[in-house]
């Protein structure tokens, strides 16, 4: 420790003397991030690289070696605070960057599991994030790592150290916004730019996409996704997003929702970061007739401006909280001997989508999980066919005093896939997507009351599809949508996947296995129980010649806030907070 | 069965001697609630805020305030600041105000005893009376009408007439925005419950008119509130009804509301 102490009061001397230059001296730079995905000796950004394929090209470890992957360390977050750890560590070198539930975030020797540094948001008291006290994921950039808290702001803090370097206000918690995604960094004209969305928020929240500069956090652009607002450039009003209630009935569209709370990727290619948006806002949909942009929406923004360069709604006038935030996943999609720039998304609404990534284009949409009811398909305009009869229903039909109509729908509020991130490889060509099989019964509930007031509710009860899973791995090949191969998980699953060059896909179970499959036919090769449910995203990275898997573990998330029957086959799971790191060893790695 | 009776008798008695012990009665109101419970000038006042000092004096006991956020519905309200407490330090009240008295409500929180109703809540409209002369919500098919977004009132008239006057509602991010909008002459209506519409009324600082005009539509317009307390809290609801009782009596209550330009309405039994 001395030792490394006098290195970097040494380094410091050197960054002194060498003048101008310090700034680049230490720590990961743009082109480091933007190259993240080819280089296995570090994780830089969420999603194993911008584009967010989470694929990694070590090949190490495979199908015949993956019985000798073994635990190297556990790392306890310790505390009371035992519950919903659905982070994406970061790796760079020697040092894991991973957050934790509480707006917490650790520096960890990443060869001994030893804590370097810890940085606990003061939070305020009462603060109500709406969706769990989960974070997820730091972003790194130069000296600095950053990550957002649940009283709505962002915290830039010495990677070194773990000391403050800057703390901004992305908005008012008091009104009901927070933030738990991971930032996003990517390259502009003026530097590189951090790019964060909005969590939550109460009546008159609207979703937009902001972007600051890293070194002291001052806003350069922020971008509504509601039609009707106008943006910022600069410190001043930029464009407008579409026209002002054009798929809205009055003035409905200022208060629209579309929170765009999960974060987004970035293409390097077409210069584009992609965003999702929320849905819509009232919840109750015959209030505002009409498609209602750019709620439920992917959405492509220019990088120095933040002007939207295309959009396309998955889900136009919803009704059934089918958020449109899924991560949308650039990968070059070959189909009958052509090469097309797609991306693809996993909607909350069932459908798994490709569209051509530089105009935004429809190009296919096909059923990702199973007796979807809310639609009977998506056209070839890439909108959906309704199935009206599916559709909650109108609370102003109601009769007084009474439950109105119960509606089965498929999937249920909490989507065919949640937030947790899919993969895709680049050597199999495949999407792995992490779905639950379950509908809801739905109604509108007479006796409800909100800050002490009558008031109308959405009665729901979640019930699963299938008695013997709800969870669901599915192999997709994005030029067909056929669905290669299935594995299938008692619990619903929370968390993202990782693949690699090995031919492996990893992903995490609610309860406590991280599990290892064969990439191609989904054959289960290897688990391990970490003591807790897994909601978090695995790693892999490369070190000292060995290959190495990461993951957090710690039961929490939406799901047993929101359960409903889904409770009985959660609920022998408990809590925790801790890091797991494996390894392949050198020497079962040359058998 | 004898250490069960001892571990019983005092978990049943605690929370009352508990209150008394540590002198202090700790009371959950909502945040930025006016008239009921809001800040002015930084510090913490509104007729529940009253009401909480009433009640801590009749135990002889300071009054400690939580300030808290709502949340998505009464429930969850109820278990933030009653019996589970919040979700960073598990911090709640003894006692929460404003907590409707409903028979559904109260069966659907087991956790919790709502009791004690001190208030009847109603729907209301402040009015321009020269630019709505009228004696219905007919009149706002071509006229504005500030509510706060998300609210009663906007459900109310969001649903009204098939949805004929929802264009002409201007939903506010809060309800002093809603205010605000009526307060300056911009819109010639507000709609809130009677308590906020008559304080609205009195800050309008020009000639209005309170109505209550007929409505129907499927969310109830009129309510009791009161208090809740833990479930294992009975004695401490009880002692806190006498309190609400005698000042009801002695007229405490009315003169509370008169201060912030309110109308006590008595609950409707």
């Amino acid at each position: 420790m001395t030792i490394r102490k006098f290195a970097l009061a040494a380094l410091s001397i050197v960054s002194l003397v060498a003048g101008v230059g310090w700034v680049h001296a230490e720590g990961p730079t743009i082109a480091d991030l933007l190259k993240d995905q080819d280089n296995p000796k570090s994780v830089l950004t969420n999603g194993l690289g911008v584009q967010g394929q989470r694929f990694s090209p070590l090949d190490r470890l495979n199908r015949n070696n993956i019985k000798g992957l073994v635990p190297a360390w556990a790392f306890s977050f310790g505390g009371e605070k035992q519950r919903g750890q659905e982070a994406q560590p970061i790796v760079y070198d020697g040092t894991i960057y991973v957050t934790a539930s509480y707006s917490r975030i650790f520096a960890v020797e990443s060869r001994t599991g030893e804590k370097l540094w810890e940085y606990e948001a003061r939070l305020p008291e009462g603060i109500l994030p709406c969706c769990d006290v989960v974070n997820r994921g730091a972003a790194i950039l130069g000296d600095k790592v950053f990550f957002g808290t649940l009283d709505a702001r962002l915290v830039a803090l010495d990677a070194k150290t773990g000391k403050v370097v800057w703390r901004k206000k992305i908005d008012d918690f008091e009104a009901g916004y927070s933030y738990t995604a991971a930032p996003l960094i990517v390259p502009s004209k003026r530097g590189p730019l951090l790019v964060t969305g909005v969590s939550g928020g109460e009546f008159g929240a609207v979703g937009r996409v902001e972007a600051r500069n890293p070194e002291n956090g001052e806003l350069v652009w922020s971008r509504p996704v509601i039609e009707g607002f106008v943006g910022l450039l600069d410190g001043k009003p930029s464009t407008m997003t579409g026209k002002a209630g054009e798929t809205w009935p009055g003035e409905m569209y200022k208060t629209g929702g579309g929170a765009t709370w999960l974060g987004g990727t970035y293409d390097p290619e077409t210069n584009l970061i992609f965003f999702g948006t929320g849905n819509p806002a009232p919840w109750n949909s015959y209030t505002r007739p009409g498609d209602n942009r750019w709620t439920a929406s992917r959405l492509a923004l220019d990088p120095d401006t933040g002007e939207i360069k295309w959009a396309f709604q998955t889900t136009p006038h919803d009704g059934w909280d089918f958020d449109g935030v899924n991560e949308f996943i650039s990968f070059d999609l070959k189909k009958n001997g052509a090469t097309v720039k797609a991306g693809a998304t996993a909607d909350r609404n069932g459908f798994f989508y490709v569209l051509d990534r530089t105009n935004g284009k429809f190009l296919s949409a096909t059923p990702f999980v199973k007796q979807i009811t809310w639609a009977k398909g998506i056209g070839p305009d890439g909108r959906p066919i309704y199935n009206e009869e599916s559709r909650p229903g109108d609370p102003s039909k109601a009769e007084p005093g009474k439950p109105g109509k119960s509606v089965f729908s498929v999937p249920s509020f909490l989507g065919g896939k949640n937030w947790m991130p899919m993969a895709y490889s680049k050597q199999t060509g495949l999407f792995y997507v992490p779905s639950n099989e379950w509908g809801m019964d739905i109604w509108n509930e007479p006796i409800t009351y909100k800050k002490g007031a009558a008031f109308l509710g959405a009665g729901f009860t979640i019930k699963p599809i299938f008695e013997d899973h709800i969870g669901s791995l599915k192999a997709i090949d994005p030029a067909t949508g056929e669905i290669k191969w299935e594995y299938k998980n008692k619990a619903p699953l929370w968390g993202g996947v990782l693949t690699t060059a090995g031919g492996l896909v990893f992903m995490g179970t609610p309860e406590g296995y991280l599990k290892a499959f064969d990439a191609k036919t989904g054959e289960e090769l290897w688990k391990f129980n970490t003591g807790s449910g897994i909601v978090g995203s695995p790693i892999t990275w490369e070190q000292d010649g060995e290959q190495w898997v990461g993951v957090v573990s710690g039961w929490g998330g939406a799901v047993p806030l929101w359960g409903g029957e889904v409770a009985k086959v959660i609920k022998n799971i408990s809590q925790g907070g801790s890091m797991w790191a494996f390894k392949l060893p050198k020497t079962v790695a040359a058998k | 069965m004898a250490l069960l009776a001892l571990v019983a008798a005092p978990a049943a008695a605690r929370p009352l001697d508990d209150v008394l012990s540590s002198g202090t009665l700790v009371i959950a109101v909502y945040r930025n609630f006016a008239p009921w419970s809001f800040e002015e000038s930084g510090t913490l006042t509104g007729i529940d805020v009253e009401i909480g000092r009433l009640l801590a004096e009749h135990l002889h006991v300071a009054p400690k305030f939580l300030a808290r956020m709502p949340g998505e519905d009464v429930d969850s309200d109820l278990r933030a600041n009653v019996w589970r407490g919040d979700i960073v330090d598990r911090v709640m009240a003894d006692v929460m105000l404003h907590v409707p008295v409903d028979k559904e409500l109260g069966l659907r929180n087991d956790m919790v005893v709502i009791c004690c109703a001190y208030e009847q809540e109603r729907m209301a409209v402040v009015v321009d009376p020269e630019a709505v002369p009228a004696v219905s919500f007919g009149a706002f098919r071509n006229r504005k009408i500030a509510v706060e977004g998300g609210s009663t009132a906007d459900l109310l008239l969001s649903a009204l007439y098939n949805g004929a006057i929802s264009d002409n509602v201007r939903r506010a991010t809060s309800f002093e925005a809603a205010v605000a909008q009526f307060s300056s002459g911009e819109v010639p209506a507000l709609m809130a419950t009677r308590a906020q519409v008559e304080w609205a009324a009195a800050k309008a600082g020009r000639r209005v008119s309170v109505e209550e005009w007929p409505l129907l539509g499927v969310v109830k317009t009129s309510w009791p509130v009161g208090l809740a307390t833990r479930v294992d809290a009975h004695d401490l609801a009880y002692a806190l009804e006498d309190a609400l009782t005698e000042a009801a009596k002695d007229g405490r209550l009315a003169a509370i509301h008169a201060r912030f330009n309110v109308t006590w309405q008595p609950p409707a039994n």
